[in-house]
């Protein structure tokens, strides 16, 4: 009876079971557990006690992982990295190698990922190292690593990587915020930079980029600004390190690293400078600030932040109440502060409150902090490309003055201005001006005006 | 051994399988069995008749209910959770990424197989009288299994799945009056975000599957009910030959008297042949043999398939990034590819003017022929615009761009 269908129910069953076993075995035996095995017999060779050799032997075999709950990240390296923490390992074979000079960004705090990019809930090799399809951050190339500083350094100098420090600069004094948006600061001519790091760039096409933008990305307006290689490797780290992951953030709300970076930020709030020097750089009612680190004992100038006490003759500093965690990032500001630091900290103060400049000086400086400088150029005398508008380039505004009256220019700056074409049939310039009426002040205008008109050359008044 | 065997027969009463009585006292004494006839037609079984669209559909929907509780296991339906559970079932949990391949292919199966058993039904006019009803009931499953993976594409929380959906829930919105506001009531919101993901998965494991097996058991009861699988058409014709016969014999007359129509003959000759016996078999085993063998398959090709091929899984979901151009999920491509033209018309007129037709097609088609060379134009037309959406699915897949602008699928993309 059936016997063809019987047959058949049974040869489907037995590839049925099959599937089901290949499967099981496929999902008990993936490759990490081969990296542990061998791990485990590097260490028990290593191992003379017999004892603890046969214990390393048994270790079970399982996935480790560093949770960071704060900043949503599991870290799996340490499933097949197994030695990151054992200096006896110094001398191992990848993956078991000892990872020398963690200090002060330890494992259990920091995990892997957060300096080395690459998908931490991965447990295979590929996968976890990348670059893989659809996980957008690969493990930075070594020579990239330091980018990853500047994800929680978001201020100040950064030890040991200078390059991050010229990037930032090259930010806020070339006029690229008058194109790029960077944590909602900058207008929207160019894409928006908050989470460039997260966008699949690879460093060489983000130094290509920078040495010839249109050579990537050919329509792009972006104009040439002629960076030097230095300044191109710069930038590049500077823009794999630029993320929305809130890790700056995070690192600062858990005060376990005295963060120079913190310390610069309150230092700017309690406006040190305004009595303090940093090598002769601002204020002389107390004492230089530079050196003071290795001066004094790091007990020392905690105590004094926390509750100053009179120093000599000297009346004592003022209370500002610093909790102590604030005292430590401080300090350690204080180790690698510069009169550089005190300059711009001088600078930031005075940008946010008048100290007394003129109302053309205010203005300078607000052409240089919001971007004008990146199109209309250096002390505003023009010269940017800007193919198929009226003249073929960005105007200067040197002769702002001689065109419109000041109400005329302000409610250009307010509303933007798209260019005329100098051929109809051609496509449209690729820079416009963009309205600036939610990022600039009314008094910002007016200060900014004030400067267009202080450079009005002398000639023109022969007209 | 007493033990075991009276534990054997205090769970089996019935007769021993050697015997035609335990046969069908199987079937007739197990909850799981008794849904089937004793007895069914031989010409039933041919799996040229029906391919066992209808099983197969049913088993996806086991394979699909079994693997979606595994993964319930693990799946937290928050935002800042569920992408990490995809990335821990991947790659932490035991069988995890097996399972939850299995269960993405099964639900594109699932849509694939239902669709080709409506179209074996209505090839063979079995939807005709006195199945009108129960072909109703299966359009509202078709539905039913289209909102199934709909609702169940979002839970990933990646970008396919957040683009997918924001896609999909924006056609719907295109509808009158009524579009935005359900648009709304589904998301819990105005666009996608931890509201929807939460009304998504209660409807994607509660609501509907519960309603999909309240309507998967009044289907197959009405199947019972109706009369048993529909029999062949070719069979049908000749039988009608021989009620032809039996109507023109005078024996046949009275036999048939006070019925109104051919068909209503040819069931009473067939019924009459059934009683006879004449192509009559058991269902255990002719039957559940080849039931068997179907789950089998199903299970191989489903299993294999998981095997070698792993479910896609994109970056975390990102509202602020919008993949150009955004695809709703492949099934509804064809509705995407309409909207372009037009999103009234393309969006929800033809869409709801299709639904509404599946619905009323028997009873708008009264024709009693079943033959399908009898019934060309209305197969021509079923299957062209099956055909069409088929067309416009493989267009949404493979031929559109950035813009939604035709492009050549092996010009490559800029990546």
């Amino acid at each position: 009876m059936d016997k063809r269908a019987q047959q058949v129910f049974a040869l489907l069953s037995l590839a049925v079971l099959a599937v089901t076993l290949a499967a099981i075995v496929e999902a008990g035996r993936p490759p990490w557990k081969a990296y542990q095995r061998a791990f485990y017999r590097l260490a028990a060779s290593r191992e003379r006690d017999a004892t603890r050799r046969q214990r390393l032997l048994r270790e079970p075999l399982e996935i480790k992982q560093i949770l960071l709950p704060g900043l949503g990240r599991v870290d799996r390296c340490p499933t097949c990295h197994l030695g990151v923490e054992d200096p006896d390992l110094a001398d191992a074979p990848h993956p078991f190698r000892f990872h020398p000079g963690l200090e002060p960004h330890r494992v259990e705090r920091f995990g892997c990922t957060v300096c080395h990019g690459g998908q931490g809930l991965a447990t295979e090799k590929t996968a976890a190292h990348g670059p893989v399809q659809n996980w957008l951050q690969p493990r930075l190339p070594r020579r990239y690593l330091r980018a990853s500083c500047a994800c929680c350094h978001t201020e100040g100098e950064i030890p040991g990587v200078p390059e991050l420090g010229v990037a930032r600069q090259i930010f806020a004094t070339r006029g690229c915020p008058g194109c790029h948006r960077l944590n909602s600061f900058g207008n929207t001519i160019g894409p928006e930079l908050s989470d460039e790091a997260r966008r699949e760039r690879t460093p060489e096409w983000l130094e290509q980029h920078f040495r010839d933008p249109r050579s990537m990305t050919p329509p792009s307006p972006m104009p040439d600004f002629r960076f030097t290689q230095p300044e191109i490797e710069a930038l590049t780290l500077w823009v794999l390190s630029l993320t929305t992951e809130p890790m700056a953030a995070y690192y600062r709300s858990v005060p376990v690293i005295p963060s120079a970076s913190e310390g610069r930020r309150l230092a700017a709030r309690a406006n040190c400078l305004h009595c303090h020097a940093i090598q002769g750089a601002a204020g002389s009612l107390a004492c230089n600030l530079a050196g003071m680190a290795t001066r004094r004992s790091a007990r020392y100038i905690e105590r004094q932040l926390e509750e100053p006490e009179p120093i000599g003759t000297r009346a004592a500093m003022l209370a500002f109440g610093f909790s102590q965690p604030a005292c430590r990032a401080i300090r350690a500001f204080l180790e690698v502060a510069t009169a550089a630091d005190a300059r711009t900290l001088l600078d930031n103060a005075s940008a946010l409150a008048d100290g007394g400049e003129t109302l053309v000086e205010l203005g300078r400086r607000r052409t240089l902090h919001f971007g004008c400088v990146g199109c209309h150029g250096g002390d505003l005398k023009g010269g940017v490309k800007n193919p198929n508008s009226q003249g073929g380039a960005v105007p200067a505004l040197i002769h702002l003055a001689d065109d419109y009256t000041r109400e005329e220019a302000a409610t250009i700056i307010r509303r933007g201005k798209t260019p005329a074409l100098e051929d109809p049939a051609k496509p449209a310039p690729p820079l416009y001006m963009p309205s600036w009426k939610k990022i600039l002040a009314e008094e910002d205008i007016e200060r900014i005006l004030a400067y267009a008109w202080s450079l009005r050359p002398k000639e023109s008044e022969a007209w | 051994m007493r033990i075991l065997r009276e534990l054997r027969d205090s769970i089996r009463r019935r007769a021993p399988l050697s015997t035609p009585k335990g046969r069908v006292q199987l079937v007739f004494h197990t909850l799981w069995l008794h849904i089937h006839p004793v007895k069914v037609h031989k010409s039933r079984l041919r799996f040229t008749y029906t391919g066992y669209l209808g099983f197969i559909s049913f088993y996806l929907f086991l394979i699909l209910t079994a693997t979606g509780i595994a993964l319930m296991f693990y799946y937290r339906p928050a935002a800042a959770y569920a992408y990490q559970d995809m990335k821990d079932l991947e790659f932490a949990v035991f069988l995890g990424k097996f399972t939850r391949n299995l269960h993405r292919w099964s639900a594109h199966a699932m849509i694939v197989v239902v669709v080709l058993h409506m179209y074996r039904v209505f090839v063979t006019g079995s939807y005709k009288k006195p199945r009108q009803f129960n072909w109703a009931i299966g359009v509202l499953l078709l539905v039913l299994t289209l909102l199934l993976s709909f609702t169940g594409y979002l839970l990933p929380w990646d970008q396919l799945a957040f683009w997918a959906i924001t896609v999909g829930t924006s056609i719907g919105a295109y509808a009158p009056w009524l579009g935005p506001k359900l648009k709304e009531l589904l998301l819990g919101g105005t666009q996608v975000g931890d509201a929807a993901l939460i009304r998504f998965y209660v409807l994607h494991c509660i609501a509907l599957p519960g309603a999909m097996a309240l309507l998967t058991m009044v289907h197959f009861w009405r199947i019972r009910k109706d009369g048993g699988l529909s029999p062949p058409p070719a069979e049908v014709q000749e039988h009608g030959a021989a009620a032809l016969e039996a109507v023109t014999s005078d024996s046949g007359r009275a036999e048939l008297a006070g019925t109104q129509s051919g068909a209503v003959a040819v069931a009473a000759v067939m019924a009459a042949r059934a009683a006879r016996g004449e192509d009559l078999i058991l269902s255990y085993p002719y039957a559940f043999h080849r039931e068997g063998i179907a789950l089998l398959a199903t299970l191989l090709v489903m299993m294999t398939v998981s095997l070698v091929w792993g479910a896609p899984l994109e970056e975390m979901a990102n509202p602020a990034k919008t993949p150009n151009p955004a695809k709703a999920p492949w099934y509804f491509l064809g509705v995407q590819e309409m909207v372009s033209y037009s999103a009234f018309l393309g969006g929800v007129a033809a869409p709801a003017l299709i639904i509404l037709a599946l619905l009323a097609l028997p009873y708008l088609d009264t024709n009693p022929e079943r033959r399908p060379s009898k019934r060309k134009l209305a197969i021509w037309i079923f299957s062209l615009v099956l055909l069409a959406n088929l067309v416009f699915i493989v267009i949404g897949t493979w031929f559109r761009g950035e813009g939604w602008k035709w492009v050549w699928p092996w010009s490559g993309s800029d990546g």
